[in-house]
């Protein structure tokens, strides 16, 4: 009977040596080490949501405002992932035409068209890009009515999916936001989508006179879940 | 009304869920994440009509008394799939058998869809099987199965089987009698076999109890003949009964009462490269573009242009900035409206996301006259394909979907003469790179010893003496391992060029893996060329020459390789044998578009037979790719011996898709039912195609969802 063999780099084998131990070298293409590992359990239980600033919600968000408006110039806004318990500050670091791109230390970007989010970057499950023009015309005039919302995502091949929603959008009542020190004034405005093909979301804007949306509560992605706003700052 | 008790209770709700859910969608295929002791959807032992969620990848180990079942599977397509299995049947062999008495056998499974299932109507789903169709056969068996789902929790099964299938209460032969197997050397199908002999009925049901558990009843047309004859397992009654438990969304335990008098276990896992919970990956933002102001529509000063230490500093600040992305921008050639950067990859996987980071940094870092904006990629410092973007489209797309941008690209070859202002950047991208890291080598089907491994540490350096001129080698050291403890000699008729592989284990320790003085270029527009000298791999050295002809937006290729290799000696130091040969291919590569690969070589192997090797992978825009090959030559079944040519099949899994994080680097495993030395081919690194498809126009808008990621 003749020898069998043949070479096999089990999956699972990899995977736990790619885990216990780490290479060392300066040859980005050499694979993967511990770090790596650690990246996706951090991911799993964060969210993509890296170190850096990144507060666990059980900190004190109060605290945090003070030194966040202190620290960074210009506009400020508090972002909540929901599912992950994660706060960010972050701060705007681009305006594209009618498009405001806000980054945190760790360095994930939000990206919103008139208040409504519409693209993020760094959170594993990114919103890729959104259109929201019928959406943002009726929020920001503080108007009820039906409007289109279409959303593209990357799917777990990394390739471009949609899913496109039919949205009512209502005013609800009016309330009074205290933010840092300014009391504003505004009306809870609701917008609820569905799909047709199963998927239902509901998001909320707290918009100013002028048609600013201070707060918000959006839904990012199937991944992300939703995505809490509040500016600080202007 | 009366309150129920817990077991209608359960009826009740399912018979709610059910009619809450009767108007949802009809689903075409009947899909089931379980499987049976032979790795395939099914009951216990019995195949049902179901199929695995389209591209999931399965591993199932099943285990009942005498009897171990490893099978891999794959849903080729939503409808196909294929399965392979090594089991071991102790007790086959009499006691005192030279070879021990346990038989170890490959078999390979396939099976498709041929009827969907009506969720509303009567139709069932249909699938026809072949089980372990070529070979030895011990497995072998045909079937025709239907199931249909009653509400949302009851599948019932019923099924004709053939061979093994039709051991148990056979009524009749429909296609004639079944001829007795002549296997050979085993490894071939065995055409004459299906669907012959007794036809016999089996069937049976499964009761999705909860989420997480499934029950599962079945009556079985397997006798297990020739198991009971030799006093492997004995089959008392065709009844089985079975469960289900899924303890993660990817990870099943089975437990069986099989046969009256005997229990079995499974554990299977599952993954399909379809899926990943961080689809869109855990790498930091890239920035965002900086739009020129508008206001200059006087036109932009373009007097820098002079100024050769403001051409400098540009030049630094965005590599600077591109080398924190892990990419390296290798040189840059500066014109007063139009700019070319050369840059090299080194970290994402979609080259569209490397190149959509590239012309954002550029945004910050080019004078506001610059218009035009050409990214050249590299593949170790030579130019493949170039992507021309217009600013103002990079400024008013960034926020629109990706396939904006893809739609006003230019994307062409970049051979030809290069831009005489184009100017290095100094010390990028670095010209030593090097690693020291662990390595696991493994084999597996040794009967002795189905399972050996070496753990080591593996040290690599390579070293760019010009761009498309390197130097590189590997070594690596075992620290553990038993892959030295092999005793079984090599009986081949032909020259032993890859059968003596474990005297490679035995005394390369350290090994010297290869040593290479490599030589890539550009010949010409849509050509590629690779000279190879050295210690290509593990056994042979010598001098290995390639080229490739490879349009930038074909999906079609072809390539020629033609080397002269020396075999190295056992101890895998600098030292030659006597055996020499000069031997090639010729290629052709083929991309379906549906995320099918095909790949055609013809020429002169190893051993110098001549034939052909043809594969077929299904690959993924991620960086997954499952195929198979076969290669034909010459050499005859009775030469080649056991498993009579060689075949395969091979799985890339990249490391970004099981992490998250961007990476380049994927693991290739290939699982090769014998290594013997018919067919027989050079593993030498760097050949063109894989290098360079990447960069071409089919792979970069396969992959275009990144650019702006």
């Amino acid at each position: 009977m003749s020898i069998r063999r043949h070479k096999l780099i089990a999956l699972a084998l990899a995977v736990v040596a790619a885990g216990s131990l780490a290479g060392c070298g300066n040859d980005p293409e050499a694979g993967p080490g511990a770090r790596l590992i650690g990246g996706v359990l951090k991911s799993k239980a964060k969210g993509g949501s890296g170190s850096g600033k990144v507060t666990p919600a059980n900190a004190d968000p109060a605290a945090l405002i003070p030194i966040a408006l202190r620290a960074v110039r210009g506009p400020v806004m508090l972002a909540v992932v929901e599912s992950r318990n994660a706060i960010a500050m972050m701060g705007r670091s681009m305006v594209n035409g009618a498009y405001e791109t806000w980054t945190t230390a760790s360095k994930q970007t939000l990206t919103f068209k008139s208040g409504i989010l519409v693209e993020t970057r760094g959170l594993g499950d990114d919103l890729m890009h959104a259109q929201v023009d019928g959406v943002a015309a009726l929020v920001r005039a503080r108007r009820g009515g039906k409007a289109h919302r279409e959303m593209h995502f990357l799917d777990g091949e990394g390739k471009t999916y949609a899913i496109t929603f039919e949205c009512t959008v209502s005013p609800g009542p009016a309330q009074a936001l205290a933010i840092g020190n300014l009391g504003i004034s505004s009306r809870r405005m609701d917008e609820t989508c569905d799909s047709g093909t199963g998927r239902s979301i509901g998001n909320t804007y707290w918009v100013a006179g002028d048609g600013h949306i201070w707060q918000s509560r959006q839904w990012v992605s199937p991944g992300v879940g939703y995505l809490v706003t509040q500016q600080l700052r202007r | 009304m009366k309150p129920c008790n817990a077991r209608t209770c359960a009826i009740l709700g399912a018979f709610v869920a059910f009619a809450t859910t009767a108007t949802a969608p009809v689903a075409d295929g009947l899909i089931s994440a379980g499987t049976n002791l032979y790795g395939n959807p099914g009951l216990v032992d019995m195949p049902t009509a179901e199929s695995a969620p389209d591209a999931n990848l399965s591993f199932t180990s099943a285990h009942f008394g005498n009897t171990s079942r490893n099978t891999l599977t794959f849903q080729i397509t939503p409808r196909l799939s294929g399965s392979f299995r090594y089991s071991a049947l102790r007790g086959y062999y009499p006691p005192g058998f030279p070879d021990g008495t346990t038989l170890y056998d490959r078999s390979f499974d396939l099976r498709f869809r041929l009827v969907d299932e009506d969720r509303q109507g009567l139709r069932p789903a249909i699938v026809i099987g072949l089980r372990d169709f070529m070979g030895t056969g011990v497995y072998a068996g045909e079937y025709v199965v239907a199931t249909k789902s009653v509400g949302e929790r009851l599948r019932l099964t019923a099924g004709l089987g053939w061979g093994r299938l039709g051991s148990r209460g056979g009524f009749a032969s429909p296609f004639g009698a079944r001829p007795p197997l002549d296997f050979g050397e085993g490894g071939k199908p065995n055409f004459d076999q299906w669907f012959r002999g007794p036809v016999a009925a089996f069937g049976g049901l499964s009761w999705q109890a909860s989420d997480k558990l499934t029950l599962k009843a079945e009556y079985s047309s397997d006798e297990y003949e020739v198991e009971g004859a030799r006093g492997v397992f004995d089959a008392r009654s065709p009844w089985n009964f079975g469960f289900d438990y899924q303890i993660r969304e990817d990870v099943t335990l089975s437990g069986y009462y099989l046969y009256g008098n005997e229990i079995g276990a499974s554990l299977s896992f599952a993954i399909n490269p379809r899926i990943s919970s961080v689809p869109s990956g855990n790498e930091p933002a890239p920035l965002p573009v900086k739009p020129r102001a508008s206001a200059s529509a006087l036109g932009w000063d373009t007097q820098w242009v002079q100024d050769t230490s403001t051409k400098a500093g540009i030049q630094q600040a965005a590599a600077e900035a591109l080398a924190r992305d892990g990419i390296f921008l290798s040189a840059l050639a500066l014109h007063p409206r139009t700019a070319e950067v050369r840059i090299e990859n080194r970290r994402y996987m979609a080259e569209p996301e490397a190149i959509g980071r590239t012309v954002r940094v550029l945004t910050r870092a080019l004078p506001e006259s610059v218009e035009t904006i050409t990214i050249t990629s590299l593949r170790g410092g030579v130019p493949a394909s170039r992507v021309t973007l217009s600013r103002r489209d990079v400024e008013a797309l960034e926020h629109a979907p990706a396939t904006a941008i893809l739609s006003r690209a230019r994307i062409e070859d970049a051979a030809g003469p290069a831009d005489p202002a184009l100017r290095q950047t100094p010390g990028i991208p670095p010209r030593l790179t090097w690693s020291v890291s662990p390595y696991l080598r493994a084999s597996i089907f040794d009967p002795d010893s189905p399972l050996r491994a070496d753990l080591g540490l593996r040290a690599k350096a390579r070293y760019r003496l010009a761009p498309g001129l390197e130097l590189a080698g590997s070594v690596r050291k075992k620290l553990v391992g038993n892959l030295d403890s092999t005793t079984r000699v090599s009986d081949s008729t032909l020259p032993h060029v890859r059968s003596d592989f474990a005297l490679y284990d035995k005394q390369g320790d350290p090994a010297l893996e290869n040593l290479t003085l490599a030589w890539y270029a550009r010949p010409g527009r849509n050509l590629y060329s690779r000279v190879t000298v050295g210690y290509l791999e593990e056994m042979y050295g010598g001098v290995s020459g390639e080229l490739l002809w490879k349009p930038v937006e074909s999906r079609l290729a072809f390539g020629a390789e033609i080397n002269y290799v020396k075999q190295r000696d056992f101890d895998q130091g600098f030292g030659f044998q006597d055996y020499d040969i000069a031997m090639g291919k010729l290629s052709a590569y083929y991309a379906f578009g549906n995320g099918f690969h095909g790949q055609i070589d013809v020429g002169r192997y190893l051993a110098g037979d001549w034939g052909t090797t043809i594969s077929l992978h299904r690959e993924f825009a991620n960086g997954w790719r499952i195929g198979a090959y076969a290669t034909f030559t010459d050499v005859s079944a009775a030469d080649f011996g056991e498993g009579s040519f060689d075949k395969g099949i091979t799985l890339t899994i990249p490391f970004s898709a099981l992490t998250g994080q961007p990476s380049r680097a994927s693991s290739d495993i290939t699982l090769r039912s014998l290594t013997r030395d018919g067919g027989a081919q050079l593993e030498v690194g760097g050949r063109l195609y894989e290098r360079v498809r990447d960069t071409h126009r089919p792979d970069l808008e396969a992959r275009w969802g990144r650019f702006w990621r």
